[in-house]
């Protein structure tokens, strides 16, 4: 899997699709039952809103937040027992956290 | 061997599937995850999807955390939906199911064997040995379906320092 990145500070959606297999849209008893959205380890990732029942489509969607730099894993849960492969997600730093650590790095040597 | 013929937790008998698009990347910033279910309720009553399907992979440790060089047991236990209620392999299906083990991130445990298959009681067992301080999310998977994420903590032991290994990596090259 393609790792992903997001700023810190700045937000992104986290989408997650229940799938029959039998190509056909999911049935009323799976679409309620809730979907989460869930990042470990804790502190590089907020979830908002993670838990939430499936569209007709089965689509759940959630807000993810970079609040730490670093990388987590997110997973999807469906009720107890069904989960997704996790996937990697990188929170970088800003732009502004850069150009602060650049500027902080090229002044003056201190005397 | 389990039986059960109505599962409370998932009433409506849905099945997971593999899953087919699981962590597509980020462009435009969708992160997307897939979780296949079947849309028959076969629990409730008499809806085949398939013969059978993997329902959901349990997995356990005999501890949560571990010294670099040790090592802690891990069972995963998968159960397998069939018209007509749950089952602990083998019955059905007869033939032994390969569990495969991952953990994320890569570097702070070995899991030996990285895959093996089930017993009669439905349970493969594996060890998860640790190579450098940290944490990480160990996850059991059978036929796409994944068990929900263990947490395991490795602690420095008495004797390891990571010069001492960058030393001793160096001196063999």
């Amino acid at each position: 899997m393609a790792p992903s990145s997001i700023a810190l500070g700045e937000t992104a959606t986290a989408e997650a699709v229940l799938v029959t297999s039998t190509g056909v849209a999911p049935d009323s008893c799976s679409l309620g039952v809730p979907l989460s959205i869930e990042a470990w380890p804790h502190g590089i990732v907020a979830v908002t809103q993670s838990t939430t029942l499936p569209d007709h489509a089965g689509v759940a969607r959630a807000s993810l937040s970079g609040i730490g730099v670093g990388q987590a894993w997110l997973y999807a849960r469906h009720g107890d027992v069904l989960y997704s492969q996790p996937v990697l997600v990188s929170v970088v730093p800003s732009d502004a956290t850069e150009l602060g650590t650049a500027c902080r790095t090229i002044g003056p040597p201190r005397r | 061997m389990g039986v059960f013929g109505a599962d409370a937790r998932l009433p409506c008998g849905g099945t997971p599937r593999p899953p087919a698009d699981s962590g597509s990347g980020l462009p435009g910033a969708v992160v997307r995850f897939a979780l296949s279910v079947c849309a028959c309720g076969v629990v409730a009553g008499g809806c085949v999807c398939a013969d059978w399907v993997v329902y959901s992979v349990d997995l356990a440790a005999d501890g949560q955390s571990v010294a670099v060089g040790g090592a802690v047991q891990a069972h995963a236990e998968v159960l397998v939906l069939v018209p007509g209620g749950l089952f602990a392999e083998p019955t059905p299906p007869a033939s032994r199911l390969t569990v495969t083990f991952q953990a994320y991130p890569a570097g702070v445990v070995r899991v030996d064997p990285a895959s093996a298959r089930t017993d009669r009681n439905g349970v493969a067992e594996s060890s998860v040995v640790g190579i450098a301080p940290g944490e990480v999310m160990v996850m059991a998977e059978v036929d796409g379906v994944y068990s929900a994420p263990l947490v395991v903590t490795v602690a420095e032991s008495a004797g390891w320092s990571p010069w001492h290994s960058k030393r001793v990596a160096r001196r063999h090259q």
